[in-house]
């Protein structure tokens, strides 16, 4: 299932918000088909429910057709956060090179699985401050002091101080859930473009952060309904007896026209002679 | 149709990618060898001329006394946790073994290994204690099972024959109390609790005849703090306090101590085996530690005296640790004298058999416990080696005739090595010898085939191995270490000669929690020049290591970087060259650590160290596992890239002729979790792909209700990991393949800090066995195909291509011309085992654990070393032998081919000019 899924190979904030969004719809779709099946099978509770079943699989695929149709109509799709307790409060510190860590600011997500996040925070160093740090090519640390469902965890991650202050403070802070909902990872990155070159004009030190929520996916699983599937078309397109053969005339008879051409070659070399003589 | 050319399409593949073995090419490359495990129960037969022995990898064995050969060996179960507990030799020519989890009794013909009958013993509560014993017709089980009113005894009787079971009786055991260690000399159970001061004797039929017997009574006096330790051979028990041995036999009256003097040095005593039935029992054999070396001793228990003309020393190798099983044999030669033969198990897991002369043979049992494996390159031979010498020196003998003395006296040299050679009969004249040659000198070959096996093992012995025969070169048993961690480095190859290679192991002190390093000669396996005797004590304990690259500056020594507890990096050898070199790309230099029990990760920067102080900072910090009560997660392994892999394409060509570059982070590891979620006991496997320079994750995927075994190979922009499947039962291969996409953002240099974000395809395959180790080749430049080497559970190693787990297989697309030339299959979801893949044909390997794989200097060829219970080495060439001439190449044939048509040529070209001649002249 997670094939259906888009996978962005550069995030923009657009593609991720979007994407969360997805998540989100995605994430309701699955707890509202589970509990019928917990009735059915005792054994089976919502958190452990395969996300491989047939169900949920024709389930979302219906819902995949609905939603893309949605989101061509509309181009955006607000979703309410079903579930109650996927809130956290992030506190962020940070750092430029060996200085001691100073107050950034609070991230609050709302929801992990909708990914409605809102961040406050001011930058406490000044513009200077990171022109000096990133001309001694420093480090700029960033710690996440992350509270969410009674854990409490502290996270630390690192970029060039260079780097983020030729993106003139614009960082990425991205946000690893894993499937049972943890939080095991908080980075921080600059968009992956930016190098080191040392010209940048001086400008107001505030950041302009986007926080992206990034979920584990589900692992591949092999796919032999689809396989089984395909066999027995082909099985059945032969019993009809009418594959299409949509190859040019060439590719068809082309055993055929090569010795022709080759005859006709042979006769018309010795050919030439004759008028001579 | 589809399907029938779809199954040529992937015959066709296979014919091409894999080669099998011609019958004649059967041990040219490859060889086996085959081993038992450390021994643990050893007994002679009655003729002295066979040993049968019980060992801990759970394997019974028939050795042949003589040599020292296997004649048979059987593995009892693939449970780890099963253990042969018991060993009996019965009257009737058949061997009993006892294995516990589950209880299983077997019974075997020693002659032949034929199992006569086995019964598994199951049980409903497990007992506190369980010993077995062996009477004329019977095999005696006794169970001491916890009971409402205190402890119950069961005995339970097997009949040797059929094993036909009899409960016989229970019987209560008000005096037994936990941790009192009892042993069985059938009909009495002897037992002693460690804090008290008596021994309790029952006999099993008999439940009225306890008795308690004061130590004091025995004649021992125990002092504040001592402790007794009870042991048993066969029919008598042995009380060994800090200064005293003192062995009993077992009456109905109680314990009789046998007036022979035994010294408190008395290491191991043995009941040994005699031919005749009459003098069974009548002797002693004890093994008695002096200052250097060992003493067997022979006592006549009935005349009450130590036969000193039987008795003699015993001296085993300096490699051999101390001795822990003892096992003996008496015969009485034509003369009339008697005479011993032993078998000795030692710490360094060798078994050693020989007489009062000397040691027969021995056998290394540490092979079956390897830890870690390095192949290395030999040495350069002495006429290659006068070369570099001559051109190599920078000795300014400059001038004319300073090169000509030069030249001409490498040359001399060289002669004189030749010369030798001849006449030591090393050169042999006619060419294409086979390889098993065994007098072969260490010595570099032209192909770097011949290479050396640094083996490091569990009970911390080192082996150097032949890579052409299998033959040991050297060993050496490592001293005051603890090897529950140890890692070997290679610092420097023998390429760089004349420096002399070295290797360093790193290990943790036996006495304190401090590092210990060992520096050794990889060829020679001398010491090298380094602490006391290679061994350099550290004053902190090292939770990270790392090789750094080499340059000319260091001498190319690869300098050991060494995190310790405090995080506070050192280096290793601490020269001023090796600090300067890491101070200088310390900028770049990042280590990690992992704790696999919090899932912490956490990432460090070596940027602040100058030469005189090396320091680190904390730079990334990651928790990967649940830290949830209903869940217990840990890391199962974390895998890296061949450090000397190298990429031969940036990306894959695609049928349109455009580009798919691939993803190729060296920073990247993948890290995998592995957990079980309690209400339901479902496993769970989490893959992380984390570059640990910046501490970013790639990618992260789970997999839900599988089992390990786990393992994860990944090699340039490909992870492919094994598992098994709980829910579908079968295990299964998942292959993700990353890309950057159609452009590559930076061609030249790869920054962790400003990396793209990869394409991840992904795919997963059934595999119809069980994988117990996997491993991908490795070529020197890259350009070779790689495929993977699975070690399976019925001791096959299956070399698969990669092409057949390649992510991009497409479901649902039938074989079209673009997938033909990109040279992907459609997607099968089973992988298929085809027999001419298994690349140790009919050698097969028990209990496969680990496979390792080096390159040779032939790009086309890779070694591989597996090893499991026993080890293997062949070569695989995953593009076939594209680089050299086959085996069976006609060299004869050609030349005379080629001499045939210049001949030719010539006696046309006479011919034509005098036909021409003459029709000049017509």
């Amino acid at each position: 299932m997670s094939n259906d899924l888009p996978v962005a190979p550069t995030e923009t904030p657009e593609v991720a918000a979007l994407r969360a969004e997805h998540m989100a719809v995605h994430a309701s779709i699955r707890s509202k088909t589970t509990p019928t099946l917990t009735v059915k099978e005792n054994d089976i509770s919502v958190e452990d429910a395969d996300p491989d079943y047939d169900e949920i699989n024709a389930a979302q695929i219906e819902f995949m057709k609905v939603f893309r149709e949605i989101q061509a109509l509309l181009g955006k799709f607000t979703v309410q956060c079903f579930q109650t307790c996927s809130c956290a409060v992030i506190q962020l510190s940070h750092s430029l090179g060996s200085r001691p860590f100073e107050p950034r600011g609070q991230i609050n997500v709302r929801s992990l699985k909708s990914g409605s996040v809102n961040i406050q925070q001011d930058s406490s160093y000044d513009w200077k401050d990171y022109k000096e740090a990133a001309e001694a090519n420093e480090f700029y640390h960033l710690e996440a002091f992350v509270k969410y469902n009674g854990i409490e965890r502290t996270f630390l991650t690192s970029t060039k101080a260079c780097l983020l202050y030729e993106s003139q403070l614009a960082d990425i802070i991205t946000i690893h859930v894993d499937l049972l909902g943890n939080i095991y990872g908080v980075s921080v990155a600059t968009p992956h473009s930016q190098q080191c070159t040392g010209t940048v004009l001086e400008f107001e030190p505030n950041f302009n952060t986007t926080v992206l929520i990034s979920y584990m996916e589900h692992g591949p699983v092999p796919d032999v309904a689809m396989y089984v599937q395909k066999v027995e078309q082909e099985k059945v397109a032969k019993e009809r007896g009418e594959t299409k053969d949509n190859r040019s005339f060439i590719a068809k008879y082309w055993m055929y026209i090569v010795p022709l051409v080759l005859v006709f070659m042979m006769s018309g070399a010795s050919n030439p002679e004759q008028p001579a003589r | 149709m589809k399907i029938f050319s779809y199954s040529l399409c992937i015959v066709f593949i296979l014919i091409q990618t894999i080669n099998g073995l011609y019958e004649d090419q059967i041990g040219k490359f490859d060889w086996r060898q085959q081993y038992i495990g450390k021994v643990k129960h050893a007994i002679f037969d009655s003729t002295g001329k066979k040993i049968v022995v019980g060992t801990e990898e759970n394997t019974l064995a028939l050795l042949h006394a003589g040599t020292g050969k296997i004649e048979w060996r059987h593995l009892l179960g693939s449970n780890t946790k099963s253990k042969i507990t018991s060993l009996f030799l019965l009257s009737n020519g058949k061997v009993a073994s006892i294995s516990n989890i589950p209880t299983i009794v077997r019974v075997f013909d020693v002659s032949s290994g034929i199992l006569q009958w086995e019964a598994a013993v199951a049980k409903d509560i497990q007992p506190v204690l369980c010993k077995w014993a062996v009477s004329k017709r019977d095999i005696i089980s006794v169970e001491i099972n916890p009971s409402r009113s205190g402890y119950d005894l069961v005995l339970t009787e097997y009949s040797s024959i059929g094993g036909t079971e009899n409960v016989a009786s229970t019987t209560e055991l008000p005096w037994f109390t936990l941790g009192t260690n009892c042993q069985l000399v059938f009909p009495h159970l002897v037992c002693l609790h460690p804090q008290e001061d008596a021994v309790n004797i029952v006999d099993v039929r008999n439940s009225d005849s306890h008795q308690r017997i004061e130590l004091q009574h025995l004649g021992i006096t125990v002092g504040a703090d001592q402790l007794v330790t009870l042991g048993v051979t066969k029919n008598f028990v042995s009380l060994r306090t800090t200064g005293t041995f003192s062995l009993y036999k077992i009456t109905d009256e109680g314990l009789q101590r046998t007036s022979a003097e035994w010294p408190s040095e008395t290491v191991l005593v043995s009941v040994p085996t005699v031919k005749d039935a009459e003098a069974q029992d009548q002797y002693m054999a004890a093994l008695i530690k002096r200052e250097k070396n060992y003493a067997v001793k022979i006592y006549d228990l009935e005349a009450n005296q130590v036969l000193e003309d039987v008795s003699g020393d015993m001296k085993l190798p300096d490699h051999a640790g101390e001795p822990d099983l003892l096992s003996t044999f008496l015969m009485r030669k034509p003369n009339g004298e008697l005479s011993y033969r032993y078998a000795i198990s030692t710490t360094d897991d060798s078994l050693h058999y020989g007489s009062k002369k000397e040691v027969y043979w021995t056998r290394e049992e540490a092979l079956t416990s390897i830890v870690q494996v390095e192949m290395v390159d030999l040495p350069v031979s002495s006429i290659e080696a006068s070369i570099e010498e001559e051109f190599g020196s920078d000795q300014a003998l400059g001038g004319i005739l300073g090169h000509t003395i030069k030249r001409l006296s490498s040359q001399f040299r060289q002669l004189l090595i030749v010369t030798q050679q001849l006449l030591a009969g090393q050169i042999s004249l006619v060419r294409r010898e086979a390889v098993g040659n065994n007098n072969k000198a260490l010595e570099r070959d032209r192909f770097g085939l011949h290479k050396l096996i640094l083996i490091l093992t569990r009970p911390g012995k080192l082996f150097a191995m032949d890579t052409l025969s299998g033959r040991i070169v050297w060993q050496r048993l490592l001293k005051n270490v603890n090897i529950d961690k140890v890692r070997l480095y290679v610092q420097r190859t023998s390429i760089h000669y004349p420096l002399e290679p070295q290797c360093t192991i790193l290990a943790k002190s036996s006495t304190s929690n401090q590092a210990v390093l060992f520096v050794f000669h990889p060829i020679t396996g001398e010491p090298a020049q380094f602490g006391s005797e290679g061994y350099v004590n550290l004053d902190y304990s090292v939770q990270q290591a790392l090789l750094l690259p080499q340059n000319e500056e260091t001498e190319y020594m690869k300098p050991l970087l060494l995190l310790d507890e405090s995080a506070a990096p050192h280096v290793f050898p601490p020269t001023e060259s090796a600090i300067n070199h890491v101070v200088k790309m310390s900028n770049n230099l990042f280590m990690f650590v992992a704790d696999t029990k919090s899932c912490v990760l956490r990432g460090y920067s070596l940027a602040k160290s100058t030469a005189d102080h090396l320091a680190s900072a904390a730079v990334w910090q990651l928790q990967l596992c649940s830290s949830s009560d209903s869940v217990e997660e840990e890391i199962v392994s974390i895998v890296s890239r061949h450090p000397e892999e190298k990429v031969f394409s940036q990306g894959r060509v695609l049928a349109d002729r455009s580009v798919l570059y691939k993803y190729l982070n060296p920073n990247m590891v993948v890290v995998a979790t592995a957990g079980t979620n309690h209400p339901h006991h479902r496993g769970y496997l989490n893959l992380y792909l984390i570059d640990v320079v910046s501490g970013a994750v790639v990618f992260s995927t789970s997999h839900r209700r599988v089992q390990p075994p786990y393992h994860v190979v990944y090699a340039e922009n490909w992870i492919i990991y094994a598992y098994y499947n709980e829910k579908y039962r079968r295990t299964e291969l998942s292959s993700l393949e990353l890309f950057e996409g159609q452009t590559q953002s930076n061609s030249t240099a790869f920054s962790s800090f400003s990396a793209p974000q990869p394409l991840v395809d992904r795919q997963a395959y059934i595999y119809p066995s069980h994988i117990t180790a996997m491993k991908d080749t490795v070529s020197e430049q890259g350009m070779t195909a790689k495929h993977i080497l699975l070690g399976l559970s019925n001791g096959w190693i299956q070399e698969m291509p990669r092409a057949f787990l390649d992510p991009r297989r497409p479901v649902v697309a039938a074989a079209t011309p673009e997938m033909r030339e990109e040279g992907i299959m459609p997607y099968l979801p089973e992988l298929p085992i085809p027999a001419e893949a298994i690349i140790n044909y009919n050698q097969t390997i028990s209990n496969i654990k680990s496979i390792y794989v080096t390159p040779s200097s032939l790009e086309s060829t890779a070694l591989v070393f597996a090893c499991g219970l026993d080890i293997f080495f062949t070569h695989v060439t995953p593009s076939r032998t594209f680089d050299v001439l086959n085996d069976d190449f006609e060299y004869g044939f050609i030349a005379l081919v080629l001499t045939g048509l210049t001949l030719a040529s010539f006696i046309t070209k006479r011919l034509a000019g005098k036909k021409s001649l003459r029709q000049a002249w017509k």
